[in-house]
Order: structure tokens, then sequence, then C-alpha cells
């Protein structure tokens, strides 16, 4: 649960700075950018502030495959950025702000749809115990309430003890799916949600909340969606306690869903979190019971689940710390739903097919050592475990242990490490089978600097390697082996370079060869005080004696910056 | 739902003299920046390439034990990355808005693997939202909302198709008939590893059958022909074949699938498509 943080009438009581900061605080909470750097002029005038910057990238690519097997097609490209902050502190110490960033570009593996993209869009101004936005705005309401980015409008207002939060906009991919039909391919979904919250002495808060929206179902062209249009609303409360080391937080919500045509549904859901820290050891208990056709605007509510955990982590020694973790879960979603009646004929029983798990009670600890005679020596430890029921009798079953033993010195690092796991599934058997997977990495740096002296330049080398085998429950067998060796330096004035070179083989579950291996090359420096060039080669090659899913793609490209 | 209602006490809020109301302690924010969304995208790439590699634990440390629906995001990562082999998850441009401990990154994102058990490939497309929360180790992953490109069975939309949209009364056979070339696709990621789904076909003359589609890569599941026949009499539901009375057409057959975990904190959402015999 995130608090909004709001100046008041009451950071009048204090300096002028102190209040400046608050909704310098609030701005940045707001727009998701930084603050600006206060400095009032003489006279107390507002001050206005302009910050932005761009990039542009030429880049060449050579790509074969096929849209299936890589995401990057042939050709020569360009990609621009440009980013602009603009703001306005009055005397007062109100904070007004216009954002805009965009990129463009004709490069399809960059923006899905069309060639170019706004990434940000935000105006707005904050003061003493108000906010409002427009554009981009992150509605940040509550759990079970409203928790979502949002294209619209955003007011906050404190009235005594009690913050009042509005938000109304529209919930659509893009800024360009908003304006271009041909650009959608989800319903433009119509919001609103509505909170507010009081306190109640130092300890407690107390919240309520109410939303809804409804998906516009002509929103997308003629066979873009087989969906159904659907609405929902839903009303929350909840509150949040804490008292010297135990705290609790709670929220239970109510909802109501329908598809378009369709019956619709009533369900409910309630979640409450807390626990106790201790200086060594801290608690935590939880439940979640959200119902399956529970519909909400947050993010963080996740429907059909019921889950009850207990989490627990102990600094047991100097040397020593663990992390123990028990749980229930039930995935209400594995149950084959409840067909809607359709519109014209009776119903029949949808087919129950699922490959999701009911139940599930699962277990972990983690451990992580030091040792205390050899200074840099760690050893961390795993192992968890769960199994699964499902009501029709599908069980699924998950093992995994893993250790890592690491050593830290002043130049250099290494590592070795084990894991292993087990899975097997009923109604996927196919895939059922043992993994194996053992990893190594060195790593070591140099550079000039001494005790009194910062490095003029540094060389930092990095080679990792791992083997890993699947064991399938059909005797099959898969097996890749990969290394890969990462060198990366810098030197003033002349700049930066970074290289990787890596490769793999092995062989997959019908016995066929894999070989891959990949490159990349990055060199940067500084253009003066803002600007910047840079120069970069990659490429990737897989698989390329198997002809049907064989691929590659390598890219040239210069980069060209500046800053304001 | 009345949009003015919403809009009605935006104004209110606003028009409301905030001088005239008692004092509340003023909290301090910390102050979010481009330099923490850079983080937090940063703390998101690393999810992404723990994913690709099969890194669960990695994952699992950087999320939040009390996250909701924690053991099926963990179930379904597993499940992944025990079915599905060389995953690389491609991200399109990302909106990145940022509070001061809260950051929702919003991506159109492609999907690809190939099964472990024959290595046949496959691509998967969705658009997340990212839930990223600042805490004392980091950012840390809160929740996916949308499309769930990490884990399978923490819900991502089904699409189905349907072709041609309309048949010609006379394409069609005689009950009972030969199936008619009209091809029908669903991409579920969650049902990755079954070998079949059932989808339900209905006709507006009554008929209802369940229509068998097979998988032809992990998640994807086609069939090229529907077994569709003319008549002049009432059709049998559940006889295996849609029988169309030719004597009332035109018809409109509708194929219903019901995506039971549709991701986007959506409850189990239907997917219809319909076509036309005339």
């Amino acid at each position: 649960m995130i608090v909004l943080g709001l100046a008041s009438s009451s950071a009048r009581a204090g300096t002028q700075l102190s209040d400046n900061s608050t909704v310098l605080s609030q701005f940045a909470q707001a727009s998701g950018a930084p603050a600006p750097r206060l400095a009032p002029d003489e006279d107390g005038a507002t001050r206005i502030e302009w910050h932005g910057g761009a990039t542009v990238d030429f880049y060449s690519r050579s790509a074969s495959g096929g849209a299936t097997l890589t995401p990057y097609s042939g050709g020569h490209f360009h990609r621009i950025g440009m980013q602009s902050d603009l703001r306005g502190t009055a005397s007062e110490g109100d904070v007004s702000w216009a954002q805009f960033a965009l990129t463009q570009s004709d490069d399809p593996s960059a923006i899905m749809l069309g060639n170019s993209q706004i990434n940000t869009l935000n105006v707005g101004r904050a003061g003493l115990g108000y906010r409002v936005a427009f554009g981009d705005v992150a509605v940040n309401h509550s759990s079970l309430g409203a928790n979502l980015p949002l294209r619209g409008l955003l007011a906050q207002r404190y009235f005594g003890q009690t913050l009042v939060s509005a938000s109304a906009g529209v919930i659509a991919e893009s800024w360009e799916a908003l304006a271009d039909q041909g650009r959608r391919r989800m319903f433009l979904k119509n919001a609103y949600a509505l909170k507010a919250e009081s306190s109640f002495g130092q300890n407690l808060q107390a919240y309520a909340t109410v939303q809804g929206y409804r998906e516009d179902g002509d929103s997308v062209g003629a066979n873009v969606l087989a969906l159904v249009p659907s609405s929902g609303s839903t009303a929350t409360a909840g509150l949040n306690w804490r008292e010297g080391r135990y705290y609790l937080q709670a929220e239970g919500g109510l909802s109501r869903y329908g598809e378009k045509g369709l019956d619709g549904h009533r369900d409910r859901a309630l979640i409450v979190d807390g626990g106790w820290q201790g200086d060594k050891l801290g608690l935590r208990l939880g439940h979640h019971d959200l119902g399956r056709y529970y519909a909400s605007l947050s993010g963080l509510a996740g429907a059909g689940i019921r889950e009850t955990y207990a989490n627990a982590s102990w600094q047991a020694a100097q040397w020593m710390s663990l992390t123990g973790d028990v749980r229930r879960s039930e995935n209400r979603m594995a149950a084959p739903p409840v067909p809607p009646p359709p519109p014209t004929i009776p119903p029949t029983p949808v087919m129950p097919y699922t490959p999701f798990i009911g139940k599930t009670e699962a277990a972990s600890l983690r451990a992580q050592i030091n040792f205390p005679s050899v200074p840099g020596l760690g050893l961390g430890l795993s192992a968890g475990e769960s199994h699964g029921k499902s009501s029709g009798g599908a069980s699924n079953r998950s093992q995994n242990q893993g250790a890592t033993l690491s050593y830290a010195a002043m130049a250099w690092n290494a590592s070795l490490g084990y894991q292993n796991s087990k899975q097997s599934n009923s109604v996927t058997a196919g895939s059922d089978s043992r993994t194996d997977t053992w990893s190594a990495s060195y790593g070591r740096n140099w550079s000039d600097a001494t005790d009194v002296v910062p490095a003029s330049w540094t060389l930092n080398a990095t080679a990792t390697a791992s083997t890993q085998r699947q064991h399938l429950e059909t005797g099959a067998t898969a097996a890749l082996n990969t290394l890969n060796l990462v060198i990366s330096g810098e030197r003033q004035p002349w700049g930066r370079l970074s290289a990787i070179l890596g490769g793999s083989r092995g062989h997959d579950a019908t016995g066929g060869g894999l070989r891959q291996y990949w490159y990349q090359l990055d060199a940067g420096r500084a253009l003066g005080q803002r600007g910047g060039l840079r120069l970069y080669l990659r490429g990737t090659s897989s698989f390329q004696d198997r002809a049907a899913i064989a691929w590659r793609d390598r890219l040239a490209g210069i980069q060209l910056s500046y800053a304001f | 739902m009345n949009a003015a209602l919403p809009l009605l006490l935006l104004g209110l809020l606003l028009a409301a003299p905030a001088g005239a109301q008692p004092a509340v302690p003023a909290q301090s924010a910390q102050v979010a920046g481009f330099e923490d969304m850079k983080a937090a995208r940063t703390a998101l790439d690393e999810l992404i390439r723990a994913y690709e590699t099969g890194d669960v634990g990695l994952i699992q440390s950087r999320l939040d034990p009390g996250m909701i629906g924690y053991q099926r995001f963990i179930d379904g990562l597993r499940r992944d990355t025990t079915a599905l082999k060389q995953i690389r998850l491609h991200l399109f441009e990302a909106n990145v808005t940022a509070g001061p401990d809260v950051t929702m990154i919003e991506a159109a994102w492609e999907k690809r693997f190939f099964g472990v058990a024959d290595f046949t490939p496959g691509v998967f497309r969705g658009r997340s939202t990212f839930l990223m929360h600042r805490a004392k180790e980091g950012w840390r992953l809160a929740a996916v909302s949308g499309d769930n490109p990490f884990s399978s069975e923490a819900g991502a939309l089904a699409t189905l198709s349907v072709m041609p949209a309309a048949l010609p009364l006379g394409s069609l056979a005689p009950c009972p008939g030969a199936a008619v070339p009209l091809a029908i696709e669903l991409v579920d990621p969650d049902l990755a590893g079954l070998n079949s789904v059932t989808i339900e076909l209905a006709s507006s003359q009554g008929d209802r059958e369940g229509i068998v589609l097979t998988a032809v890569s992990p998640g994807r599941f086609r069939r090229s022909t529907t077994p569709v026949c003319q008549e002049f009499f009432a059709p049998i539901p559940g006889s295996g074949i849609v029988e169309v009375n030719a004597a009332a057409v035109p018809a409109t057959l509708t194929f219903r699938y019901i995506d039971a975990n549709p991701g986007a904190n959506r409850p189990p959402a239907t997917l219809m498509r319909s076509i036309t015999i005339r």
C-alpha cells in the first residue's frame, strides 16, 4: 500500500523551505519525475525551469528466420527519442508542470503499431493540500480498489484530516490507440475511481473506495477482438494500523461484473496482512480471498485466489540468516468456469479442461551463511517443495534445491552453484522432468586507483559457464552448455567500451543439435558537457544447421545524444 | 456508469477552499525521478533475463511474499521453465510512470520459445502493465496486470479466430456430409502443454456442438476443417456434426470459448466469433 503524501495548511507553520520541499515531493510523486531544484528569485517571482534531451539512433540490421523465431526484420532504421520537462514554481510554493516524451522510429521491433509513440504526456499543478494532474496519471488507491495507470484526470485534496482522491479517464493501450481506432487491440475502457482516507490518531488510517469501468464495444474495429465487452464496479473499505513493532493492513471489497448480453456476477474479496518486526526476527502472516468473478481496477487484485501464508526472516547469528515460507493456496480459476447462458439458446457445460492446479501447499527455506573466519566467503542454500491437486483428480508436484558458494576479494570474485528441480503435472505429463544445472563464474577487475587517487582507467572481465541437463520422464534428455565472457573498461577522458562474447552447445529432447553464438561491442564517449556519441555492434546466430528453426540477426548502429 | 458524477466530484474537489480546513500533518515523500524509472526498468529487465534463463530462485527473491497470487505465479513460472525452452521475451517501447515508491511500466511484448518435447517454435503476444514497488532491497515486482508474460498460469487473454467470415450454403454437402474448409485457431498461453481443447459451436437454428482443436505448438490450437452439413429438418444438438437447415438460411454459427484466466484482473471472459451461412 502506497500512502500518498500531500502538503497541507499545517506546513505553513514551518519555514518556507520546508513548505517548498514538501510541495516538490508532492510534485515528484504526482509527475513521476525529479523534483526541480528550487532557486527562487530575490523578489519571490515564479521560477521557470526547462529540462530535456534527445537521442538519435541510426542502425542497420540484417535478420533471418521469420516472425515466429525473431522479432527483428532487416533494413536501415532510425529511432528518435525526445523528452521535455517544463516546470514553474510560484512564490507561494505551488508547482505547475508539463511533461512530454515521444519516441519515433521506423523499426517495427521498437514500436508495435505505427511509427511514433507518446511515452509520457502529463500536465498538472500541486500546492498546499491539493494536487490535480491530467494525462498519464498513476491511480494508487488500494490493493482491491484501483491501482493502475489511467489516461485522464486525477484530483486530490485534503479536507481536514480526510484525503479525498478522485480520478476519471480512459484505459487505453496508448495515446495513439486512444486517438486512432486502427491501432487498438483492446476495447477502450472508461473508468472512474474515488477514495476517501482519514487518520484516527497516530497509528490508524481507514479508507473507503468506489470505482467502476465499462468497456466500449464499438471502440475496436469489426473482427479485431473476439472478446465480449464487460463492465464492473467495486466498493472497498480498508485500514492500515501500525503500533510499535506490530502492523496490520486489511481491506474488503464487493464487486459486480457483467459481460454484454450475458448474466452478471457478484463477488467479494478480503485481504489481511500483518506482522511483527523485531531486531533480528521478522514475522509476516496473511490471508487473501478473492472470488473468481471479483472485478476491480487494481493490478494487484488477481481474481480467483484463496491463500494463507506465513513468512519469517531470522538473523540467527551474525554470520547466518534464514528465510522460511509456508503457504496454502487455492487457484479457483482451476475449476471449469460456469458457462454464462448464451443469448438465444440454453447452456451446455463447457469441457472441464485446465492445466491449472486447484489447491497447492508449498514450503520453502533459504539460508545465507557468511563465514567469519574467511571474509568474503559465503554460502547460499535454498530448498522448496509444493504439492497441488485439482478437483478433477489432477495433481502436480514441484521440488527444488540449490546451493551457491561465492567468494569476493578486492580484485576478483568467483562463484560455484548447483540447482536441481523436479516438476510433474498429471495434465501436462509430456514435460515432467528433472533438471540439473551447474554454474560457475570468475570476475576480475583492474584499475590504477590508489588509496588517495581515484581511478583514471578501469577494466573488468567476467566469465560465466553453465551446464544444464533436463531428463524427461519419457526418457528423452535435453542438454545445454553455455559460456559467456563480458569485458568492460573506461578511461578518462577517452570514454568507455564493453564487449560480450558467448556461445552455447547442446541438444534438444529429440536429439537435434543446438548451436548458438552471440557478440556485442559497445563504445561511447562524451561530446562536450551535454552531448554523447555511442557506437554499437551486436549479433546472434542460432541453430544455423537446422533450417526449420534457424534464425540470425546482426546490427550496427550509431547514437547521438544531447541533454539540456 | 455515468461519467458526469466523477467529473462533478472532481470539480467540487478543486473548487473547495483548502485554507479553511484544519491542519493536517504533512508527510515527507521520497522523490521519484528519471533515475528511479531507470532503476525500476533495470530491475524488470533483470527479471526478464532471469525468466529467460529459468532462474526462478532470483525471481522468487525479488517478489514480496505478500503478493496476491504469489504461489500461482511461482507455479506458472516453474511450469514455463520446464515446458518451454530458449525463452526470449521482447518488450516493445514502454510507457513508464513513476511515483515515490511505485513505478508502472506499460509495454507490449512478444514471447518466443520452443516446446521441450519436440522443440516446436511458438510465439505469444500480449500487453502488460508491470507494477514495481520500491523496497529496502531495491525495486520489486508487485504485480503484472494485463497479459502475464512471466507465468502462463497467472493469466493471458486468449485469441480466437475463425476463417472465412461467411460460407455459401452451396458449399455444404448434404448431411451427414463432409468437413468444410472452416479454419479455427485458438491461442491461449495458459493452456501450454495441453494436447487439445474443446470450444463450443452454437447455431442460430439451435444446434450446439463441441469442436476439438489440436495443439500445433504449446498454447496454440488449430483445426483447418469443421464438420458442417445441410439438411431440411431441425438440427440435432450434440450429434458431432453441425447441421444447417437449408430452409431457414441465413443462419449464424457462433464459436465460443471461455478463457478461465484471461489476465488483466479480469474474471473468466467469453470469446466469441460468428460466421454467416447464406
